[in-house]
């Protein structure tokens, strides 16, 4: 089997196998990749702290679980799933984030199915993308997030291929019940369909017809249709825990409505450079293939850098809907700097061994950039004096250059080329790879700041750790102990009341009960003679987005350190329960 | 207008949606029911939510009914299977001007009535309030059925469909309740009118129906029947011109101005001699646009006056009160256009429900089983009146495939308990908590109606039916059934009388019913009361003779084809469906207007009041339709038209408007000099225009009769009635809406006059829309509140309360008896100084928000200290206040 050609690499699909590895091997390859993704994603799941957003999803699943009316769901696939979990295991944070990282690292699995239109590299390569690309990975350890559009979108359209209405019908109803952006994808979809109509109409039509084509659901409408339907069925009423769930179908599209027409309060900018910073090597290199792409007319790679593109659109637009469209720009970024990456891997140089000696060089370069880069993050702004860090940088990017223009014009400019760039990609790859793993480290705050659309709920180890200590002094029973939360703002914190007999949210304490604990806003005021003591508390914070420039972010995402504006709590305790050994 | 343009295109979507069904369900109509496209994609959006939040499978919000909205949408798409989307896209493309004029006819009425309401879109007086509230309960109740506004803890016990419908479509669009109430009630005028002119339009195509091709003329002609149903109205508009005019008055010899006529018609507010002579009533003391629909009075055997209410849909929607009556409306038409689709053959098919095979469609069924369910959910009276008429349509279909015999009075029987049983088990969650304050049928002895009043207030459709009639009976001698006509309407008469007299004797000789009955009917101790009836029954035998002719000749036109067909099957003379079926409407509205002559049906006032008022209603319907299609059919029989039949009714309606100009411009000037004390007739130019119509009339009649052209003499004397008919639209509407109002000062801000008079306790409503749901309590007048604003925070803000109007509760649960003593409690609550007192109430009735404002401090001697005390004060502004409580269980 003859390998592909430089100049003959237009479409992805279009690659021929080669004979290094079988296809089970690719398979094998391809599930451990998998696990791979889904242990990361397990790892400190249930310890990173919960935004509010995710606390209130939670919470809600559990009050599902508990056979308590609960309100329509957003994101009714997350709420089932996690219910029917709760239901069987113990309500803890780690069950409450399960779905989402396996639906995340359900991701890794789909170029199994593609593997036998694409290379071995590129189905690898993408398996290893998805699974530790940090965006998705980030997204897919949030309660409640968007990753099951995600999912189940990207494998409707896998089944669509491999011919499965099944396939389809599951996961097309999993993406409607995963959330708003269901709704905003479909929109922007349709936009697309509707602008490509207007520009080339006979192109579409010929398109559609072979769609239509291969359609599963054509040759199978009741299988599509039965599965659709039960998977809508069972996952809107929590396999049969909420009847009343069935409003959940549309639960997505009515957050879509309310959402996307209010005020958010993170800016489409901030998005942007989050997204660009976690993103920054798949992007790289998407923009190099799509500019080899548009240059050499191939329609695959063309098509989806303007998917990606659309997507990117689609993210400024319902920018209120939160952070979960950026998850969509993710697969075909992946796919064209993956293609981008197997062209520079088979092109055949005129001298290798140069070219590996400049991959040597440039690689060196690059770790002492990135060194430099940190550095210079970290002096700025404060002053903007000519460091010792500065210089160094100056004097990396300048030899950077003349190596380059030395191989360029000693030996070969391909060669030269192939070597800056393999380094570069390398780098770029193992930068991603960091930003993935820094994000499982234990009590990971700052990437659940950045990637929290609501406030992080930051008193939550404080407030537990001072009830254990009521509970070890036996004081105190959670389990008959009633909460009273008078703060609409802090409603997340009711997850972490989970344990307690009841959590209630009412306008005004009980004429005939006095809660063990009360949470208010600081302006809340007890009656003259109600016996509790307070203690001020950050109830959540969130990072400064609306003073936050564009460098801090960058600086803050190295750093991992931002400025965050704190919501403040006052957590009140029955003046009843403490003795002489309390705090 | 950006809340009109959200409902316009919602409804439209609505309709695009549910258009397949339609297409497919009406397939025997010419326009395939494009009209109602809207009302059916409604009714099945309506009840799928109603139904699955009742079974507590759908939350009460707006993804519950987006997901109900879904499965319309499915359930079209399923319709579109087979290739049947390239048939119904063919249709479209050759039905395009039905479709164009459907959709002007649509868009025109929605945003007339729309301007008419945002002239006066104060939801204040009458019933509005407790529509309002109704509305407001569904909005906040998070399943149903739906909280009681004003009984808390209780549920809605009315039918209440139409204020889910309303609730629906106020969420989905996003607008204001308040707002919302008013477009809802335009919305319902829209879609009455292209309902009734569907129903024209397919009864006369149907007719006329050759080839596929549809005569022009059809399309303009069918515009007659929503002008028929919905502006047309009936004659007191007429009689009160004349009244005011100072007509038939005279000086008696002590001075005094008395008048026999006025005081013969004995009509409320026109007895008395006008206040000053014009054209436009400005009698003081009386609202002139309500008087019409009074018009009918009953009297006791000992001669007392009694409240009867004989609404007609003009006037319902002036004073738009979001009654069950218009809501059902577009249903109403709905359910006769599927009586039209069976009669043409549009069941036709077979379907086997165990061992039996039935002679129709399975959809078809369900839809009427469907439809007639939801009318008994939304105006329970109308549903028995359909049933019978499409149960009626679907024996004759049978009469027509396989002949007459007694199997098909059988089938009529077996049809109406078919459709009807199914029709209410479909909404059985409704029956379960519906306690009705229906208690029986009482035999009618005191109460008929007087002939005069019934022709003032059916008269402009009577002329129509009457002249179709006749002209049938005088013009097709060998299509006659004297005999069987006359035997059955004798019978029928004889049976109505005999069941009511017997079981009024019955009545009048049970110990326990004796003094019930006999109170009721306002009997004269020591005179026999059957007696004493059945003479002032004869006194004003009016009613009973129009009925008796009108019954008679309708009759005779029916079994007169069937005679004439049995003779001579070859002769062409083939009963067409569609004329029969316009006998059955007008038949149908002919029990309806003579069944409660003798006997009604008995509720909490005892008297024929609801009755009247719901069966004439459903007769004005019926009529409407039944006479603008023999309108139609008698000037297109009438030979074509020549130029003086276009140029009197043109002069006719130039006049008329330089009348309404005259008579009604409010320029001061104008005004003064046309209307302000004319003195005798003749001393002012508007008097010449206004005798000139008439003039004009009898001058053209006249013409017609020389000619010798009698169909069209009679249908100038139908278009003089309907043109009498159309004096009180022009005087009700000006009276009502008080002239032209300027553009800013148009509003569809229900809540308007409110905000303007007691703009804190709006804000208080405000407050508590945004709160959580809880039982809130706010004062009950000791009168019982009823039509007073009374009530109005929870009214307005759906929270529910304690105790509201009294004695509407009473109404729409037959008793006081779930009110037990809330009443005094509410009293207490406000007044005590006792803070226990207080408490022990607050937590009986789990009150979690008091109200205290202006009709609190004047109703009780209110003491607040104990609220300030021990409650927490959440809103707070310097005419209204609620505190919060948590009763903690």
């Amino acid at each position: 089997m003859p390998m592909k050609q430089v100049n003959e690499m237009t479409e992805v699909v279009t690659i021929s196998h080669n004979k290094y590895l079988s296809d089970t091997q690719i398979q094998l390859s391809v599930l451990a990749v998998f696990m791979l993704g889904l242990c990361l994603r397990l790892v400190g799941l249930g310890s990173i702290p919960f935004s509010a957003g995710e606390a209130q999803a939670a919470w809600k699943a559990l009050q599902v679980a508990r056979n308590l009316p609960v309100e329509t769901a957003v994101n009714a696939a997350y709420q089932g799933l996690t219910a029917a979990t709760f239901t069987v295991m113990q309500a803890n944070d780690f069950w409450a984030r399960f779905w989402p990282a396996l639906a995340g690292a359900s991701l890794a699995l789909l170029p199994l199915i593609w593997r036998q239109r694409l290379s071995p590299f590129l189905t690898l390569g993408l398996a290893l993308a998805l699974a530790l690309d940090p965006t998705l990975f980030i997204l897919s350890r949030q309660a409640g997030s968007a990753i099951f559009v995600l999912a189940g979108f990207t494998w409707a359209f896998t089944f669509f291929f491999a011919g499965k209405p099944i396939g389809v019908g599951v996961a097309l109803a999993v993406a409607i019940l995963g959330g708003p952006w269901a709704w905003a994808i479909l929109l922007v979809l349709l936009i697309a369909l509707g602008i490509a109509y207007l520009i080339n109409k006979a192109a579409l039509k010929e398109f559609a017809s072979s769609l239509l084509n291969i359609c599963p659901i054509r040759r199978s409408p009741t299988k599509f249709a039965i599965s659709f339907v039960l998977t809508l069925l069972i996952l809107s009423t929590s396999f049969g825990l909420d009847p009343a769930g069935l409003s959940g179908i549309a639960g997505g599209f009515v957050g879509f409505a309310r959402e996307g027409s209010k005020a958010g309060s993170l800016p489409a900018w901030a998005q942007l450079y989050r997204w660009a910073i976690y993103s920054i090597c798949p992007l790289i290199l998407a923009l190099v293939s799509t500019v080899h792409a548009w240059k050499e007319r191939a329609r695959g790679k063309q098509a989806l850098s303007l998917l990606g593109l659309l997507f990117l659109v689609g993210t400024i637009l319902f920018v209120n809907l939160g952070s979960g469209g950026l998850a969509f720009v993710q697969i075909p970024l992946w796919i064209l700097a993956l293609s981008e990456i197997e062209r520079l891997v088979t092109l055949k140089t005129d001298l290798p061994r140069v070219s590996l000696w400049v991959f040597i060089i440039s690689l060196v370069l690059c770790v002492y950039l990135s060194i430099s880069l940190k550095s210079f993050l970290n002096t700025f702004p404060g002053t903007l004096a000519f460091t010792q860090q500065g210089l160094a940088f100056g004097l990396g990017l300048v030899l950077l250059g003349l190596v380059y223009l030395f191989t360029g014009l000693g030996w070969s400019f391909q060669a030269a080329g192939k070597g800056t760039a393999s380094a570069l990609t390398l780098v770029l790859l193992v930068s991603s790879l960091s930003l993935t793993l820094s994000s499982t480290v234990i009590k990971a705050k700052q990437a659940a700041f950045i990637w929290s659309d609501t406030p992080v709920l930051d008193s939550a180890d404080e407030i537990s750790k001072v009830l254990h200590e009521f509970e070890r002094l036996n004081t105190f029973e959670p389990e008959t102990a009633s909460v009273a939360i008078m703060d609409p703002n802090i409603a997340g914190y009711a997850w972490i009341f989970r344990q307690f007999g009841q959590v209630n949210m009412p306008l005004v304490l009980p004429e005939s009960q006095s809660p063990e604990v009360i949470l208010s806003h600081p302006d809340w005021q007890l009656k003259p003679g109600q016996p509790y003591r307070g203690m001020d508390i950050v109830a959540s914070r969130q990072i400064a987005w609306d003073t936050l420039t564009p460098i801090e972010l960058v600086k803050g995402v190295f750093t991992q350190t931002f400025t965050t504006n704190p919501n403040m709590a006052i957590f009140w305790i029955r003046e009843d329960l403490f003795t002489g050994a309390n705090p | 207008m950006t809340s009109f343009i959200i409902w316009y295109v919602l409804i439209l979507i609505l309709a695009v949606i549910n258009l397949p069904l339609t297409w497919r369900l009406f397939k025997a109509l010419p326009s395939r029911g494009y009209a109602l496209s809207r009302p059916l994609g409604l009714l099945l959006w309506g009840y799928l939510f109603w139904l699955l939040t009742s079974l507590q499978l759908l939350h009460n919000d707006l993804a519950g009914q987006l997901v109900a909205l879904g499965l319309v949408l499915v359930l079209n798409l399923l319709v579109l299977r087979g290739g049947r989307a390239k048939e119904l896209w063919a249709w479209i493309k050759t039905n395009r001007r039905l479709i164009f004029t459907t959709e002007v006819i649509f868009l025109v009425a929605f945003r007339l009535w729309t301007l008419v309401r945002a002239a006066n879109p104060a939801i204040i007086g009458t019933e509005k309030p407790m529509e309002m509230a109704f509305i407001n309960a569904i909005l906040r109740s998070p399943t149903f059925p739906p909280n009681d506004p004003w009984l808390s803890g209780y549920a809605i016990s009315y039918y209440y469909f139409g204020y889910v419908l309303a609730a629906m479509l106020i969420r989905v669009s996003g607008v204001d309740a308040a707002i919302g109430y008013n477009l809802m009630s335009a919305l319902w005028f829209a879609l009455t009118a292209i309902g009734a002119y569907g129903v024209l339009f397919d009864l006369l195509a149907g007719n006329q129906h050759k080839e596929g091709k549809i005569p022009g003329w059809v399309y303009t002609a069918s515009l007659l029947a929503p002008f028929m149903l919905l502006i047309v109205s009936n004659w007191h508009g007429f009689l009160d011109i004349l009244h005011s005019r100072g007509l038939f008055w005279s000086q008696d010899s002590a001075g005094q101005t008395v008048s026999s006529f006025w005081q013969w018609i004995n009509l409320k507010e026109l007895t008395t001699p006008p206040p000053s002579f014009s054209w436009f009533p400005l009698r003081l003391g009386g609202v002139q646009w309500w008087g019409a629909s009074r018009v009918v009075q009953d009297f006791t055997l000992s001669g007392a006056s009694l409240e009867v209410i004989d609404e007609f849909p003009f006037f319902t929607y002036l004073l738009s009160d979001l009654h069950p009556h218009p809501l059902a409306m577009p249903f109403v038409l709905l359910a006769i256009s599927q009586a039209l689709n069976a009669i043409r053959g549009g069941w036709q098919g077979e379907t086997r429900i165990l061992r039996w095979t039935l002679p129709w469609e399975l959809p078809e069924m369900a839809l009427a089983v469907l439809t007639l369910g939801g009318l008994a959910f939304l105006n329970t009276w109308d549903f028995p009146f359909y049933l019978l008429l499409i149960a009626a349509a679907l024996v004759y279909g049978q009469y027509q495939r396989l002949g007459w015999s007694a199997r098909r009075i059988g089938e009529f029987f077996l049809l109406c308990f078919g459709l009807g049983i199914p029709a209410i088990l479909l909404y059985f969650p409704f029956f379960l908590s519906f306690s009705s304050q229906a208690g029986g049928i009482l035999p009618s002895l005191a109460f008929f109606t007087q002939g005069h009043y019934f022709w003032i207030m059916f008269g402009p459709l009577l002329l129509p039916l009457f002249a179709g009639l006749l002209a049938h009976f005088f013009t097709q001698p060998q299509e006659r059934a004297v005999k069987p006509a006359l035997s059955i309407t004798f019978g029928l008469f004889i049976f109505l009388f005999v069941f009511s007299w017997g079981l009024a004797f019955i009545g009048t000789k049970l110990p326990t019913l004796n003094q019930l009955f006999l109170g009721l009917q306002g009997a004269t101790p020591g005179v026999n009361p059957l007696w004493q009836a059945l003479i002032n029954r004869l006194k004003a035998p009016g009613t009973w003779i129009t009925l008796f002719l009108l019954s008679f000749l309708a009759l005779n036109a029916l079994l007169g084809k069937h005679k004439a067909q049995a003779e001579s099957p070859e002769s062409g003379n083939q009963e067409k469906p569609t004329h029969t079926f316009v006998l059955f409407m007008l038949i149908l509205g002919l029990l309806l207007t003579l069944a409660p002559e003798f006997v009604y049906l008995r509720d909490n006032f005892g008297t024929r009041m609801n009755t009247i008022f719901k069966f004439y209603f459903q007769a004005w319907i019926l009529w409407s339709l039944a006479g603008s299609y023999m309108l139609v059919q008698l000037i297109r029989s009438s030979g074509k038209a020549k130029l003086w039949e276009k140029l009197f009714p043109f002069g006719m309606l130039l006049l008329g408007m330089t009348a309404m100009y005259l008579g009604l411009y409010r320029d001061d000037a104008v005004f003064q000099r046309f209307n302000q004390n004319l003195g005798a007739l003749g001393s002012s130019p508007l008097d010449y225009v206004i005798l000139g119509i008439f003039a004009l009339g009898m001058l053209w009649a006249l013409v017609e009769l020389v000619s010798r052209r009698w169909k069209m003499a009679l249908a100038v004397v139908c278009i003089c009635g309907i043109a009498m008919g159309l004096v009180y639209p022009v005087i009700a509407m000006w009276n009502k809406i008080g002239g032209i109002p300027s553009f800013d000062q148009l509003t569809l801000d229900g809540t308007a006059y409110y905000k303007a008079v007691w703009p804190d306790q709006m804000q208080a409503v405000e407050w508590l829309k945004q709160a959580p749901l809880g039982v809130m309590v706010e004062a009950v007048a000791d009168t019982g509140g009823s039509y007073t604003t009374y009530a109005s925070v929870s009214t307005f803000s759906g929270m529910p309360t304690v105790l509201g109007w009294i004695g509407h509760e009473a109404q729409w649960r037959g008793g006081y008896l779930e009110m037990g003593n809330r009443q005094n409690d509410i009293r207490t609550l406000y007044s005590t100084h006792d803070w226990q007192d207080a408490k022990a109430i607050l937590d009986k009735y789990q009150i979690r928000y008091v109200y205290v404002g202006d009709l609190e401090m004047r109703t009780y001697p209110l003491d607040e200290s104990k609220f300030q005390e021990h409650l927490q004060l959440v809103f707070d502004s310097p005419g209204a206040r609620i505190y919060a409580y948590e009763t903690g269980q």
